[in-house]
């Protein structure tokens, strides 16, 4: 048996607005990184 | 975290709290998760499922339909139950927030370990504390009396342990979100031995928050010389600390207006993002002894503890700008400037 236990993912927490300060180039690939960590 | 899962084949997902940042979620974020969650159904993985203080009632938003995996739970403790892969009956038991605040504690409400199954999990999004604190406070010793093999707490952004056997601990979250989140972030991958539950951790976070403190620094070459060869295995948002006492005065003028660090963003530093860069020396404080330093330094000493922005803010200012002078980016960042203006200040007084 083996389980997975994951806490606090906060889905759609922007960086405290740290985003729009993000170039675009890193803004694209990590805007949101709890997504990419999603993503397939 | 979705594709090891699959791919280690784990029997279910814990999910304590907060799987969201907010109640209402945009359609971009459900569907990225309804997507995650077709695929574990797909692959025979169950998911467990409760809000926290960010994402409470969430289920009561608008979204898109769980899939048969997801195992949900609403306000009044449950217990779910279901077997392993290797025939093992597990039963997990847990809440979800209906409100932002949980100010009743409820782990005097979870039931004594069921002596039929072969093991018994608890999920929990709280804090140690006393009743009438803000996120169902729990004590251990409430938990252990339950006599769980496992409580998967969440809320607490730091990965740590209250009790080693059985584990009661928090995962941390598994992407850092500010620049006190520092270090790697992850989530635990948890595995019987001997009839114990026990959590190794799996570190997943794309990015890395760190803070650099320098000591001596005496010119802007110098301090993009050294962040070029600082080593980064992953993209890294930095916060630098210049602390010499003794900087140039164009230095320090540059570094007061940002100019020095639009400098180092344009460098395109490998892997380095600079978030902040602050000035802030050792001796700031180490006034001499006289009548008008000890105005100075009381003005420090207000900053750091008696200060709060909430006192400042209008009824009117919007929620989402009020939370971030809230917290404490937000607040440390103004308790920064204040700090420096009041140094600029004391200077000009002694010239």
């Amino acid at each position: 048996m083996k389980f997975i236990h994951a806490g606090d993912v906060h889905l759609g927490n922007p960086f405290s607005g740290l985003d729009q300060q993000l170039p675009y180039e890193l803004k694209n690939k990590y805007k949101m990184p709890q997504l990419r960590l999603l993503q397939p | 975290m979705i594709d090891q899962a699959i791919n280690s084949a784990v029997d279910f997902i814990l999910l304590p709290g907060d799987l969201y940042n907010s109640t209402q979620t945009s359609p971009i974020i459900q569907d990225v998760v309804s997507t995650q969650f077709e695929r574990l159904n797909t692959a025979k993985i169950a998911v467990y499922l409760s809000f926290g203080n960010h994402d409470f009632a969430a289920d009561t938003q608008p979204h898109l339909p769980w899939p048969d995996n997801v195992h949900v739970f609403n306000q009044d403790v449950h217990t779910y139950q279901l077997s392993t892969q290797d025939d093992k009956l597990v039963a997990i038991t847990g809440f979800s927030y209906q409100t932002q605040r949980q100010t009743k504690g409820l782990a005097g409400d979870f039931p004594i370990r069921d002596r039929q199954v072969d093991y018994h999990i608890g999920m929990y999004h709280g804090t140690v504390g006393t009743e009438g604190d803000a996120y169902a406070p729990f004590n251990v010793s409430d938990m252990l009396a339950k006599r769980y093999d496992y409580w998967a707490l969440g809320h607490i952004h730091v990965r740590q342990t209250l009790n080693q056997v059985p584990f009661i601990g928090y995962s941390g979250n598994m992407q850092g979100l500010n620049r006190k989140e520092t270090g790697e972030k992850g989530y635990y991958l948890v595995e019987e031995n001997n009839q114990q539950l026990i959590p190794h951790f799996v570190p997943v976070a794309p990015i890395l928050w760190d803070t650099l403190c320098i000591d001596e620094m005496s010119s802007e070459d110098e301090l993009i010389q050294y962040l070029a060869t600082f080593p980064r295995e992953k993209m890294t948002l930095l916060s630098v600390i210049i602390q010499a006492n003794h900087l140039p005065e164009s230095f320090k003028q540059r570094l007061y207006s940002h100019i020095i660090l639009d400098k180092l963003r344009q460098e395109e530093l490998d892997r380095i993002w600079v978030v902040k860069l602050i000035y802030n020396p050792k001796d700031v404080l180490s006034f001499t002894d006289n009548i008008d330093q000890q105005y100075w330094q009381e003005a420090f000493n207000e900053i750091d503890h008696h200060f709060r922005i909430d006192d400042y803010l209008s009824n009117q200012v919007p929620t989402d700008i009020r939370e971030f002078f809230l917290d404490g980016v937000g607040m440390d960042s103004i308790k920064i400037r204040m700090k420096q203006i009041i140094e600029e200040r004391r200077q000009n007084h002694e010239d």
